[in-house]
């Protein structure tokens, strides 16, 4: 299924122009965090106190982080809506569907049974 | 174990398209679905599979009501008449998925790739293939399947006669196997070569149903080809009308 999905999202113009809006973002984000980070720092030099609690897990990565969380956001409904407009344009959502319920179905009923024991 | 259809109705806007059909498919049993254009096939094929609600009517399978998509998954497999694979994928990628989804044993699985001629195709995408290709690829997907009703709609338009012969032998070997085969079929010497019986429809209503020789007794018309049966059932329908 993953595959058959992900061979329809790979080819589509859509993913990647999505994908290259996303790194601009995602590395504009990172320019500006250690931008601010390295400006910061020099600043805090002086202070003893201030540069034990400068971490660059806060000023750097977690930014960051927050820039790849927004891109996906963006970006997989893109992807998601992409795949199912194509399968439903050519008549196999339906039929899809029908020939994969039966599997998410016991698949299903296993975990809940899983979960309840 | 049978598939029971009991007076399906169902409509496309304002328009009635299929009253009253009822039908049964028992295992291993291939009922064909005949008619004139707009007569209703691909609607109550449809309807079977829950692809457009019915307005009235209920199936069964072993007397239990089959009204989920859940339900319907347990017991059928399809091919819809319009449907094309998506042009991204390659061919092996599909062939993978209609296995893995199917549940039916790989050496079956592999029988049937061979018997479609799809082994060649493997490394190219759906959107290289010619129309009859994508045929086989969806047809591979319908009967690569351990469920007990296999659903096609109009399974045999696409092929040239040779491999219509290989398709007609793979259809009544799933049969055998236990399948149940509810196919609409448009050509009526295709349909006289592969039903076990025959359902005629013509404007939404079933006008007979039953095997060859039940329908040629009805048209009083021993011997003659179905589609002469077909004329004279259909004209002593519009005469009574």
């Amino acid at each position: 299924m993953l595959r058959r999905e992900l061979a329809i999202v790979m080819r589509a113009r859509i993913t990647w122009l999505a994908a290259a809006l996303s790194a601009l973002l995602v590395g504009h984000g990172f320019v500006l965090a250690i931008d601010l980070y390295s400006a910061g720092s020099r600043s805090v030099l002086s202070n003893t106190l201030a540069a034990r609690e400068f971490d660059p897990l806060a000023g750097i990565v977690r930014p960051l982080l927050g820039g790849l969380y927004l891109s996906v956001s963006l970006l997989a409904p893109l992807v998601a809506a992409r795949a199912i407009a194509i399968e439903k344009e050519r008549r196999t959502f339906r039929p899809l569907l029908l020939q994969t319920a039966r599997r998410w179905a016991s698949s299903l009923r296993k975990r809940s049974r899983r979960w309840s024991a | 174990m049978s598939l029971d259809v009991q007076r399906l109705t169902m409509t496309r806007g304002r328009r009635r398209v299929v009253e009253d059909v009822s039908l049964t498919l028992s295992p291993g049993e291939i009922l064909v679905v005949v008619g004139a254009n707009g007569a209703g096939k691909t609607t109550l094929l449809d309807g079977v599979l829950g692809f457009v609600r019915p307005t009235g009517g209920r199936i069964t399978w072993n007397g239990a009501a089959v009204r989920t998509l859940g339900e319907r998954a347990r017991i059928l497999s399809c091919m819809p008449d319009d449907a094309d694979p998506p042009a991204e994928v390659t061919v092996e990628a599909l062939l993978a998925f209609a296995r893995r989804f199917g549940g039916v044993a790989p050496e079956v699985a592999s029988g049937i790739e061979e018997r479609l001629g799809l082994a060649k195709l493997r490394k190219a995408r759906a959107g290289e293939l010619s129309r009859g290709e994508r045929r086989r690829i969806q047809l591979h997907a319908a009967l690569c399947t351990s469920r007990p009703v296999i659903v096609l709609d109009e399974p045999l338009g696409t092929f040239d006669p040779l491999q219509l012969l290989g398709i007609l032998d793979l259809l009544r070997e799933r049969a055998a196997a236990g399948a149940s085969l509810l196919l609409s079929v448009h050509q009526m010497a295709d349909a006289e070569k592969i039903a076990s019986r025959i359902l005629i429809l013509d404007e939404g209503r079933a006008l007979a149903i039953g095997t060859l020789d039940e329908l040629r007794e009805r048209a009083g018309a021993p011997g003659a080809s179905l589609e002469t049966v077909f004329l004279e059932l259909l004209r002593r329908a519009r005469a009574a009308a």
